[in-house]
């Protein structure tokens, strides 16, 4: 018997059963598609006048501004990231403005890291941008500067030069003294009779 | 035809069912993975936390490192210290509630065991009509240490990181910055394996902490020799906080580099100066002179009152 | 013997004619050599039961080696204990090497001489031993050298070495370059002795004979070190209270206590002379040259030493009891009213007060009465010490929390005990054994006050 109907029609509950198994695989992928396809980029940009120092954030994806969205403000730090401000929302353009501090300080060449990042945002999810900007103030102490200079506390090949003066000054005359006493005693051998005896 | 539609009825049935079946646990998967990321390994020991909002919520203890010494670098690194940075601390004092995790992750890491603390949490009450309050005290690396002053062998000495170590390969034990320290953040080894958890340091997974000594990790202690809080020296080069910052379910220390002025508790990220001066931060013991490099704010609106401690610690010895 | 005009100079005369002169000499050479000759039954006694104290502190060090620190009372807080206060008290009695021999030398106060032997022995053993239990308190012993190949020059106890090892090679010479004639003399007339001991005075007298040349070369090099030794001998106990005052502590953190140190020296180590006199007087018969005068002249020196270290005393604890600032006034309630009181006035008072008022009466100056006295100093002053070192320790800034019981309080372990007695038997044993071997008064120094002349050396019997 021929088991192979040659019209294979399914029936109604089957449709349905298909058609939601085809929406719910579509949502999934759907829901993998936004994390991969939706994707969004954050331009910086940074602009300085005398008293203020803005750093502009331009959010798109696939070239088109997204907007009201929040966007977070960092500084990157050896151990975290410090918030500057709260989250700003991008305006129609897009655009989220945050003003850095005038006094924070940079690395050695005054330069720090700012991260811009969209937090766990529904549609786009994590997204972060970083940016070198020469925005550092200088640190006002040289430390090396400080340790390397001579002190109490510092270690021995740094000891002040007033303390090693006077303790060799002290020390050379009264073991220069002992040492010609010393020498006095031999001299009392020389001068000895009995022994050139 | 009768039979075939009974065979078509059941295999419908079964393909439904399979399909619904292998739908259903491919959704919940990949719904799972698309949300929640990777799984972590979890211990199943749930550990209190407050978040920076006053909230308290429990974490698994996972998420709270426990991390292991180790150090490969040389003498010179070790007496110069790491460049550019300048370490300090600030510890709130109106989150301590003593609960003493400061003082047993500084221990796990440094295989140390009580009564041996370097980190020391204490009751303070300034005079009887004063409110008491709980405060960590570690060693506070001063800028202008009376400890380094007297060393007669340069066993403890002063980095350009801010950083006051000791190098237990130098050290002759005669005391003499243990007397000179009005803070008594130093601690002696009077014996062999004082006050070391022996059993942990040997099953200690990195073979490195016990068996290459270095003074940024302070371990292993030798019998006859001064130790102290190190500000973890060897953590930093990896960029990773100081065990008792991690550690405080309260978020009470922030640890960082004064260069950057900023400091951060592992949660909440500041900056140094503002935070000082907006919390009125002070140093013990100030007119000492001996410039502290750890900074207290003061135990004003607490979030939450002073309790006493319910039990009595290190009673013994061993 | 006639009543000698105390501050006559070597330039005086003696009214005995030559013949008696010659008399007096050989007569104070057979006293004085006595004791190298013979040696009494209580004499071996006593050095035996030092020598038995001496190896039971040996071994008491052997299981401080072996099993750390730790079998001593020490603890975090208490970091410093009966080491250190010992260390302290035996630099502070070889202080007197210096005030004998030299102070009242280079003053002119005659009656120092027969005395000189006697302070500096005392002063090179205290000083020996301070080295000594400085290293027993030491973590690490094997890592002394490193204090000369990575010496801190900014460290006060890189201070204290320098300054304690100088006076010792300083106070050896100064015992030593007097001892010349003395050594020449058992050379040539000890002729009994071993082989070895004889070989001994032969190497350690340099040849000597005598003669002009010799002697001048001696007499100055002796007041070269008599102007070396008096900064030195003040110095190494400055340097010492430095230990403590360079520190922050309540307590220590005084401008006073380099003087204080230096007056308290002075006094114990006076005591300990008088003491040391006493017992040579009566063991080797040396009434003769350590008389009455004697006894009083030093108890004399004693009050005034009292009534100076009285005034420290008055500065170091009254001017901070009126303020009873905070952190000192736990501590001072402790030492006044508190655990630590019975020990304080006990010291204040039996060991300052009472001999500073005592010894103003002739009675007390007399020998007995004046070392009982003596006796009383010494004791005060090594407990004086111990309440200088351990009591502030114990009371630091911060509160003690959380230690065990035994780290908040502090009482002597028996090793520490043990190496202490072993340390103070060692001073005695080295003194003794000291004056075994080399007259005890020093000849030359004495007959030179005498106005009697110092005749060439015999080179027969």
């Amino acid at each position: 018997m021929n088991h192979c109907r040659k019209n294979y029609s399914p029936s109604i509950p089957m449709k349905v059963v298909a058609f939601l198994i085809f929406l719910v695989l579509q949502l999934q992928s759907a829901g993998l598609r936004a994390q991969e396809e939706k994707q969004a980029d954050i331009k910086l940009t940074f602009a300085q006048t005398d008293s203020t120092r803005t750093c502009k954030a331009t959010v798109t994806s696939n070239n088109i501004s997204v907007k009201e969205i929040e966007v977070h403000f960092y500084v990157q730090s050896m151990y975290a990231l410090l918030p500057i401000g709260d989250a700003v929302a991008t305006d129609s353009a897009g655009e989220a403005l945050a003003e850095f501090p005038m006094d924070l300080p940079g690395d050695k060449n005054d330069n720090y890291v700012a991260v811009v990042k969209i937090e766990e945002d529904d549609t786009y999810g994590t997204v972060e941008s970083k940016g070198n900007v020469k925005w550092g103030v200088s640190v006002k102490e040289n430390e090396n500067e400080v340790w390397g200079s001579r002190s109490l506390s510092a270690s021995r090949e740094k000891a002040p030069m007033y303390l090693i003066v006077v303790s060799n000054l002290i020390i050379g005359v009264i073991w220069g003294t002992i040492f010609y006493v010393i020498f006095q005693i031999f001299r009392i051998k020389k001068e000895s009779r009995l022994l050139k005896k | 035809m009768i039979e075939e539609n009974e065979n078509t009825d059941r295999r419908k049935f079964l393909k439904f069912g399979l399909l619904a079946g292998g739908v259903t646990l491919a959704t919940g998967l990949g719904l799972k993975s698309g949300i929640l990321g990777k799984d972590s390994e979890s211990t199943g020991k749930k550990v209190k936390l407050l978040t920076a909002d006053g909230q308290l919520v429990e974490v698994d203890s996972s998420h709270i490192k426990h991390h292991i010494a180790e150090s490969k670098i040389t003498a010179l690194q070790a007496r110069e210290g790491i460049e550019g940075k300048k370490f300090v601390m600030v510890i709130d004092l109106a989150r301590c509630a003593n609960a003493r995790k400061c003082v047993e992750g500084c221990q796990t890491m440094h295989h140390k065991q009580p009564p041996v603390e370097w980190i020391k949490v204490k009751k303070m009450q300034d005079a009887v009509s004063l409110a008491p309050y709980w405060m960590p005290q570690p060693c506070y690396h001063c800028d202008n240490p009376p400890c380094t002053k007297v060393c007669p062998v340069d066993a403890t000495f002063k980095r350009k990181d801010g950083i006051v170590l000791i190098d237990n390969e130098r050290c002759i034990g005669c005391r003499f910055c243990m007397a000179a320290c009005p803070y008594n953040a130093r601690s002696f080894n009077w014996g062999e394996n004082w006050g070391t958890a022996i059993d942990t340091a040997k099953t200690d997974k990195t073979d490195a902490c016990c068996s290459t000594y270095s003074p940024e990790t302070s371990t292993p202690g030798k019998m006859g020799t001064v130790e102290k809080c190190d500000f973890c020296p060897d953590m930093a080069r990896k960029g990773e906080l100081p065990d008792c910052v991690t550690a405080c379910p309260n978020g009470t220390i922030y640890f960082g580099d004064a260069n950057e002025d900023i400091v951060t508790n592992g949660d909440e990220t500041v900056r140094l100066s503002e935070l000082i001066k907006k919390r009125s931060g002070y140093r013990y013991l100030e007119e000492l002179g001996t410039e502290p490099r750890v900074y207290y704010l003061p135990p004003v609106n607490r979030q939450f009152p002073f309790e006493e401690d319910t039990e009595i610690h290190n009673t013994s010895e061993s | 013997m006639n009543d000698t005009n105390i501050h006559a100079g070597a330039e005086h005369q003696s009214s005995l004619s030559a013949l008696e002169q010659q008399e007096y000499r050989q007569e104070m050479r057979n006293v004085v050599l006595h004791p190298l000759r013979h040696t009494g039954t209580l004499a071996r006694v006593w050095i035996a039961i030092l020598a038995i104290i001496f190896l039971f502190g040996c071994y008491a060090y052997y299981i401080q080696l072996r099993d750390g620190l730790k079998v001593t009372a020490l603890r975090d807080y208490a970091s410093w204990g009966l080491y250190i206060s010992n260390f302290v008290f035996f630099v502070a009695i070889s202080l007197v090497g210096a005030l004998i021999s030299s102070i009242l030398r280079l003053t002119n106060f005659e009656w120092h001489r027969p005395l000189t032997r006697i302070a500096e022995i005392i002063a090179v053993a205290g000083i020996v031993f301070a080295g000594l239990i400085i290293v027993v308190d030491m973590g690490r012993p094997e890592r002394v050298l490193f204090l000369f190949t990575h010496g801190r020059i900014q460290s006060p106890i890189m201070w204290d070495v320098i300054v304690v090892s100088t006076y010792l090679v300083t106070s050896v010479l100064f015992l030593y370059i007097p001892l010349l004639p003395a050594i020449a003399l058992c050379r040539d007339v000890l002729t009994e002795k071993p082989k070895w001991q004889r070989w001994m005075y032969k190497f350690l007298a340099m040849g000597w004979d005598g003669n002009e040349k010799q002697w001048q070369i001696m007499k100055k090099s002796t007041a070269i070190l008599s102007v070396l030794v008096i900064p030195l001998a003040i110095s190494i106990h400055t340097v010492t209270a430095w230990l403590f005052a360079t520190t922050l502590r309540p307590g220590w953190d005084s401008t006073n206590f380099g003087p204080y140190f230096v007056a308290g020296a002075f006094q114990a180590g006076t005591a300990c002379v008088i003491i040391a006199m006493f017992i040579f007087r009566k063991a080797y018969s040396f009434e003769k040259y350590i008389t009455e005068l004697h006894f009083n002249q030093m108890g004399k020196l004693l009050v005034l030493l009292c009534v100076v270290y009285a005034y420290f005393n008055v500065n170091e604890y009254l001017i901070p009891a009126y303020k009873m600032r905070g952190p000192e006034a736990k501590l001072l309630n402790d030492l006044f009213t508190g655990p630590m009181s019975p020990i304080y006035w006990s010291v204040q008072i039996f060991g300052m007060a009472i001999p500073a008022f005592v010894l103003l009466f002739k009675r007390a100056r007399r020998p007995i009465p004046l070392t009982i006295i003596a006796l009383f100093v010494v004791v005060g002053a090594w407990f004086k010490r111990y309440l200088i070192v351990t009591p502030i320790l114990l009371h630091p800034y911060l509160p003690i929390q959380n230690v065990p019981a035994n780290w908040a309080t502090y009482f002597p372990s028996w090793v520490e005990m043990a190496i202490v007695a072993a340390s103070l038997s060692g001073v005695l044993l080295i003194i003794t054994i000291f004056s075994k071997f080399f007259p005890m008064i020093s000849i030359w120094e004495t007959l030179e006050g005498e106005g009697i002349d110092l005749e060439k050396m015999d080179k027969k019997k």
